[in-house]
């Protein structure tokens, strides 16, 4: 692992894990969350908010034993939600960043300094996105998926003008600028291709480094058979909205 | 022969009517509120009377381009369905937002409790004063 001299004070971190159900994948992802911040506390204060969206197993036990800090929901409002909650709380905290990873083990927090670095890269972007399919090493999804993530890709560009390789990945680091605009709108349900919509639209500079994934750790995904099908349609849709109703993203929705 | 079926259609009015009924004894019994359910009841009420004007003005149901006050009618009634039901897709959009934001706000809050909690404990077991407050709450 490569250490960063570090000249400035540590920047504080919120590392958000949104977690539907994650009982037995959440106690590993934890270890790699602290094994991570040892290696990047000379430069980094990471904090952990484990954001339980209505899970009925001991999800939330595990998080609070484990003394990171949890935000429970009391029923189930999707992943789009359960990150913004953690986007809000890391605006108002006054955190510099905030990591979006999932509680399902996919993204390995060793990962992590990979965006870390392309964060405090001289264009200073607002929104980095850990890609799988740049380098093309680690978990590749299946092929279904990957016909899917290349058609929101396609559309993305076409439409919004952003060129991003893997739209759906949920890998993400968050500046202040990001943190301020997602703390006002985030969509709610299958959120990551339409955010990407919404980022740009509020000028937002995004960019993408190549990470390694792996395959999920626990549970099961949510999306497979008809919802897979409704994903799509529902995303594509979200996206051209987004684009097409070029609306002021900085307005507050509540 | 028009007069006689207009009295036939007069189960419009009827139908309208017995709506707006339902409404208000759901209103007496507090099952719906009167700010969410006024729009429904104005238009169940003017539907009903409109239908009761076209009995003694027959001429309108010409005047508005239908041969027949049931094509009339039916038109109204799928208009007034497709207008009430929009309005309440917007309704539900918006509570479907406010409560996401208010479930939101309750574990953040919850979570502020906790760490103040966890911050007090830890400071009563040690005998120093108790947590001030945070500076984000």
């Amino acid at each position: 692992m490569r250490y960063v001299a570090c000249t400035l004070a540590p920047r504080r971190i919120l590392v958000i894990v949104p977690c539907l159900n994650e009982e037995e994948s959440l106690p590993g992802l934890l270890d790699q969350l602290e094994e991570a911040h040892r290696y990047l506390r000379p430069r980094a204060q990471l904090d952990v908010l484990v954001v339980d969206d209505g899970s009925v197993d001991r999800t939330s036990e595990i998080a609070h034993a484990r003394g990171v800090r949890v935000a429970s929901l009391c029923r189930n409002l999707g992943i789009g939600a359960a990150v913004q909650t953690g986007l809000r709380l890391a605006a108002r905290d006054g955190y510099d960043w905030a990591m979006q990873i999932d509680g399902d083990g996919q993204h390995p927090p060793a990962e992590l300094e990979k965006l870390l670095e392309r964060a405090e890269g001289p264009d200073q972007p607002d929104l980095v996105i850990g890609s799988r399919f740049l380098t093309k090493q680690g978990f590749q999804s299946t092929r279904m998926r990957r016909v899917g993530i290349t058609w929101l890709s396609l559309l993305l560009r076409a439409s919004a003008g952003i060129k991003v390789a893997d739209p759906t990945s949920g890998f993400r680091l968050f500046g202040k600028r990001a943190l301020t605009l997602f703390d006002e709108v985030y969509p709610y349900d299958y959120p990551e291709p339409e955010s990407l919509a919404i980022a740009r639209a509020a000028n937002l500079k995004v960019v993408e480094v190549p990470v390694h994934m792996q395959e999920r750790q626990g549970g099961a995904s949510s999306i497979f058979g008809f919802k897979a099908a409704y994903y799509m349609v529902k995303v594509t849709l979200a996206v051209l909205l987004t684009v097409g109703r070029n609306a002021n993203p900085w307005r507050k929705r509540r | 022969m028009q007069e006689s079926a207009l009295e036939r259609y007069g189960v419009f009015s009827a139908v309208c009517f017995v709506y707006a009924v339902a409404i208000l004894w759901m209103l007496f019994r507090r099952r719906i509120t009167l700010q969410s359910s006024l729009t429904y009841l104005t238009l169940m009420v003017g539907l009903g009377l409109g239908f009761v004007v076209l009995r003694y003005v027959p001429d309108l149901v010409s005047v508005f381009g239908f041969t027949l006050p049931s094509n009339l009618f039916f038109s109204v009634a799928i208009a007034t369905l497709a207008y009430l039901h929009l309005s309440s897709l917007v309704a539900m959009s918006r509570v479907e937002e406010r409560s996401t934001a208010l479930v939101q706000e309750v574990a953040l809050l919850q979570e502020q409790i906790d760490r103040l909690r966890a911050d007090t404990s830890a400071r009563a077991r040690f005998g120093s004063d108790p947590a001030p407050p945070l500076k984000d709450a």
